[in-house]
């Protein structure tokens, strides 16, 4: 029972409720008198409560804006807004349940078959099938209320199912000495026992210390009302537990999953006041619920038996137990028994009103109506082996029981109690014990036999009737399974997935030995012969959101040395993969400028930046890039491509030659850790080779003094000569800058004077302050990755990833001169060899547009009004007078001066090709 | 061999890689580098080569794969897996694994 302490009112479709303390939704409901709670997926019948154990489609309600909560299982809280679901314009007067009335219309594979039919109406019954064949609606106010949430556990040993046989098996592996995990999905550990107290009685109090030396067991941790949906590969078990996912490695697995009471088919089964009795005995001993009337309860087992003497207990009038065995399963006490006799039918449409029972055999003339308001059917359970099935584990039909369980268990495997098709008490303890034992000593999986039951098997009822619906979530009746499996879809698998059977939300709980039973016999096989469906994750229903989950380390946020200055000097930050760069200091325009005409400093450190030592590191790299690195004399630095098998541009950055067996690479942000590991995998290729490859992004920072004035500023804190005789362009040296050791590159990123400076990270800040302290006079800025774009989008510098995809080599990014195919062998020769010998198809260009409006990336290039290319980059460029830009676009209109089409804002606007930088194109500025 | 993308894969897969230098780890720390194949000659014919390029061999076998730990050592190494199970039988280190070629040929289970 729940902690509450006083009734609580909900509403249901606005009307008022009173819950009494530790009820659930639906046990409230039905109290109320509100036994219509839910309406069909396809004909909309009413539907009431079912199986009242969490396992079926009928009590499906929306609940505070969640859709398809089971309501049987969902305790009642106070204020809640239960909304009935499939209903419309409401549940009593559900207009759609016209559909049942047209029945003979809509065979299996109706709306599939019907509505695909005429193509241009399919939009038109697309709106309506949404409407009436959904499962309920997404609040879209509502969803991002919710948080999820995930965790990994770890377990020796994890038992699933907290019932007799699952305590026992957790209590065992527990003594051998392991961590254990009990996975249950109920409120209070007990599993059936807690609904059928009358076969307890006399075990009240070992049932009690069972329960009470797990809850005490310091080893065994007790997840409650979590679900385990899923077994996945070396035992990960996938547990949800409200809005949180668990991820439980276990050691071994104990599955103690019990069964599911399987439903008869007959016609009218579906109509509310049916029931399964482990259902009615849940709302009687959890939700105090009453049943008035009369009841006629079908049984072959003492179940029956136990739920018709509760029934009587709280003022039900028994009618009649129907008891399939010739002689009654139980002591029937001063119980009306109809032995050897079974339910044919019911009648009523709102509510059951009468049933017929008579003898097994249906062609029999003795059969009789008996008025009544319930029908409650107790014949034996399905093993809820679904989880063992995934785990690999093989199910075999068990003749004698007439239930599949396992007889050979995936490695790290066992099951206890009812899901192997044990259900004496003493049996499965003893059942339990043992797996707890074995799953101690990690012995789980193998083979076991199976012995034949030596009770008699259960007495099968032949088929009934026409509607009788075996799926209750997918309204698929007997009759469908036999026009389906007569219309060629015999094998169990695709008679599934034709008919649908199996796939709704109870995902075979309810249906599935029904439908396999159906599909045997419309074969004339053999239940085993028939074979059952693939079992699949999840298990249980699961909410989208408990999937995605939260993953707070998917978050992660990476921050450059510098990050805490940056936040001083007041910069406007920007994503960039995991890193927070600054986008500006919030003047992007003044950024570009001041590079333009004095100097300003970018922090770079997001670069990846690898050192490779060795004798063969030359050879290597002329193997990895398509470009020239043996004869790059010691101090220079040197732009490269790094290209694919395929001759597709994986990234670039620059290349530099620190000694003769040392040298140090940079890589764009994005593709730091992708270019290391691909380095590190030809690496791995060539054992042989001399190459020690070090990763030193994060314990590197970078910052690039760039502007015609920078050479002045490092001056000032550099003792070495900085002239561009002792440091040219593309001079890679090692000096001192601000008393720290730095690799200096003389690059032009952005197309002025510049230097790109790499020293230890804990440093950086000094450097960075002393630079700017130097450069005060200058009246250096710094300046954000916007202007950086702005400045190098002036020169037709491309950015790797941003300029370029997946389908772009350097012939076509416009960097024909990179590829030096004399060379005998390196990555992506073949592909380029044959690249280059072919007709060029989209070439990557510079733009020029007049005016100072920027196209979005990535606007469409059109030629003839037909899409042929797109915009990469482009931003309005102070020294060009015009909005400048990349684009990619066709081979005959790549040519200098000529002219392309760009849409813009729903125009067409006239853009020119300039195929050379739109500043400093001799490269002047740079040099200097 | 981009690394984006790469950090959600923790859930795809369940398996356990025991990686050469740190032991058993859930797939999700690992990039899967495809099956060890021998790059041909850079004198090979084209066809060879648009097929090493191009076809991924995808086979129903027992083969050698290349697997990356990418949340921890950094290291490529070899993993044996039964494609058809997906049961990962052993894990090397580069250069103890000769041939490219898949063991078995391709069968039902
Ligand atoms: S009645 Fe609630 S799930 Fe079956
Ligand atoms: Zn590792």
């Amino acid at each position: 029972m729940s902690s509450q302490e006083g009734p609580c009112t909900f509403t249901f479709d606005g009307r008022s409720i009173t819950a009494a303390p530790g009820q659930t939704i639906a046990g409230a409901l039905h109290q109320a008198g509100v036994h219509v709670v839910s309406r069909s997926f396809k004909y909309h019948r009413a539907r009431g409560l079912f199986c009242a154990t969490g396992r079926c489609p009928n009590c499906l309600c929306t609940v505070d804006g969640d859709p398809n909560v089971r309501t049987c299982v969902t305790p009642a809280r106070p204020d809640m807004a239960v909304r009935s679901q499939n209903a419309w314009p409401g549940l009593k007067w559900d207009v759609l349940s016209i559909f049942d009335r047209l029945h003979r219309f809509m065979p299996v594979g109706f709306y599939y078959r019907v509505m695909h039919k005429p193509r241009f109406l399919w939009p038109v019954f697309e709106a309506i099938v949404r409407r009436i064949a959904g499962l309920g609606r997404v609040d879209r106010q509502s969803g991002g209320r919710r948080r999820y949430d995930r965790q990994t556990l770890h377990s020796d040993v994890v038992v699933i199912g907290g019932g007799w046989a699952g305590m026992h098996a957790a209590i065992e592996a527990s003594r051998g000495g392991c961590d254990v995990t009990l996975v249950d999905d109920r409120e209070e550990l007990g599993g059936h026992a807690l609904f059928d107290p009358v076969s307890w009685v006399e075990r009240e109090p070992e049932f009690l210390s069972t329960v009470q030396a797990v809850v005490d067991d310091p080893r065994i941790r007790v997840l409650k009302r979590a679900t385990a949906f899923g077994c996945y590969e070396d035992r990960l078990v996938a547990v949800q537990a409200g809005d949180r996912m668990i991820r439980l490695r276990a050691g071994q697995v104990v599955v103690a999953t019990g069964g599911w009471e399987k439903p008869l088919v007959f016609p009218g089964n579906d109509r509310p006041g049916v029931m399964l009795a482990s259902g009615v005995q849940q709302m009687l001993w959890r939700d105090g619920c009453e049943f008035p009337g009369d009841v006629v309860v079908v049984t072959d087992n003492p179940s029956g038996y136990h739920a018709a003497h509760a029934l009587r207990a709280r003022g039900t009038r028994v009618v009649a137990v129907v008891d399939h065995n010739e002689t009654p399963a139980a002591d029937p006490g001063d119980l009306p028994v109809r032995t050897g006799q079974t339910i044919h039918s019911v009648s009523g449409r709102r509510h059951v009103t009468s049933a017929v029972v008579g003898p097994l055999d249906a062609a029999a003339a003795s059969s009789e109506s008996i008025r009544c308001r319930w029908v409650v059917q107790a014949v034996g359970f399905t093993t809820a082996s679904g989880l063992l099935a995934q785990a690999g584990c093989r199910l075999v039909h068990d003749e004698s029981r007439d239930l599949f369980r396992v007889d050979r268990f995936a490695d790290g495997f066992r099951a206890a109690g009812a899901v192997n098709g044990t259900f004496d008490i003493d049996a499965c303890a003893r059942e339990g014990r043992l797996a707890g034992e074995v799953a101690a000593a990690g012995e789980g999986g193998g083979s076991i036999d199976i012995t034949p039951s030596e009770t008699s098997p259960p007495v099968r009822r032949p088929p009934q009737g026409k509607k009788a619906f075996v799926c209750l979530c997918e309204d698929v009746t007997e009759k469908d399974l036999f026009d389906a499996v007569a219309e060629g879809f015999s094998n169990i698998e695709t008679l599934k997935r034709y008919s649908t059977v199996c796939m709704g939300p109870c995902q075979g709980k309810m249906c599935q030995s029904g439908s396999i039973d159906a599909c045997a016999r419309a074969n004339g096989k053999t239940v085993a012969e028939t074979g059952r469906t693939t079992a699949r994750p999840p298990d249980q229903p699961v909410p989208l959101g408990v999937l995605a989950g939260r993953a707070p380390h998917r978050h992660l946020v990476r921050r450059t040395a510098l990050h805490d200055w940056h936040t001083e000097a007041g910069a406007v930050f920007l994503d960039s993969g995991a890193w927070k760069r600054p986008e500006s200091y919030g003047d992007p325009s003044a950024e570009y400028q001041v590079v333009r005409e004095g100097v300003g400093l970018i922090d770079v450190s997001t670069l990846g930046k690898l050192e490779l030592r060795g004798r063969d590191v030359a050879e290597f790299l002329e193997f990895v890039y398509p470009n020239r690195f043996a004869k790059l004399k010691v101090g220079r630095v040197r732009y490269g491509v790094v290209c694919d098998e395929a001759g597709i541009i994986l990234d670039d950055g620059t290349i530099a030659r620190l000694e003769e067996d040392r040298w140090f690479l940079t890589t764009t942000t994005g593709n730091a850790d992708g270019v290391d590991s691909w380095f590190r995998w030809w690496l791995a290729t060539r054992p042989d080779w001399d190459v020690r490859l070090t990763n030193v992004s994060g314990a590197t920072a970078a910052m690039n003094l760039a502007g015609p004035m920078s050479r002045q500023v490092l001056s000032a804190v550099c003792d070495g000569d900085l002239s561009t005789e002792a440091v040219p362009y593309l001079a890679a040296s090692q000096l001192t800058v601000a008393g720290v050791p730095a690799i200096v590159l003389r690059i032009g990123f952005v197309g002025e004077l510049g230097y790109e400076i790499h020293v230890p990270s804990h440093l950086a800040e000094h450097v960075w302050r002393e630079l700017m302290a130097a450069g005060a006079e200058s009246g250096i800025r710094p300046f954000g990755i916007e202007a950086q774009r702005r400045l190098r989008l002036d020169k037709q510098h491309l950015l790797a990833g941003q300029d370029t995809d997946a389908l772009s080599n350097p012939f076509d990014a416009g960097l024909p001169w990179i590829v030096k195919l004399d060379k005998p062998d390196f990555v992506g020769r073949s592909a380029l060899q044959r690249a280059q010998g072919r007709e060029r198809g989209q070439q990557l260009v510079g733009f020029r547009l007049e005016g100072d409006r920027v196209p979005p990336e990535p606007s469409l290039v059109l030629v003839d009004g037909r899409l042929e290319g797109r915009v990469t980059s482009a931003r309005y460029s102070p020294v060009a007078g015009a909005t400048v830009g990349l684009a990619w676009v066709p081979a005959e209109s790549a040519g200098n001066g000529q002219q392309i089409t760009i849409q813009l804002d729903g125009q067409l606007v006239n853009a020119v090709v300039q195929r050379e930088p739109f500043y400093d194109p001799e490269g002047t500025r740079l040099k200097s | 061999m981009d690394d984006r993308g790469q950090q959600g894969r923790e859930d795809g897969v369940s398996v356990m890689i025991p990686c050469p230098h740190c032991e058993r780890r859930p797939a999700g720390e690992f990039h899967f580098g495809g099956p060890l194949r021998d790059r041909p000659g850079p004198e090979a014919p084209t066809g060879e080569w648009i097929a090493y390029t191009y076809d991924q061999p995808n086979l129903r076998s027992v083969q050698w794969e290349w697997w990356f730990h990418r949340a921890a050592c950094r290291q490529w190494f070899l993993v044996r897996r039964d494609t058809r199970t997906n049961q990962v039988l052993e894990s090397a280190m580069p250069g103890e694994v000769a041939t490219g070629m898949p063991e078995g040929e391709a069968g039902d289970e």
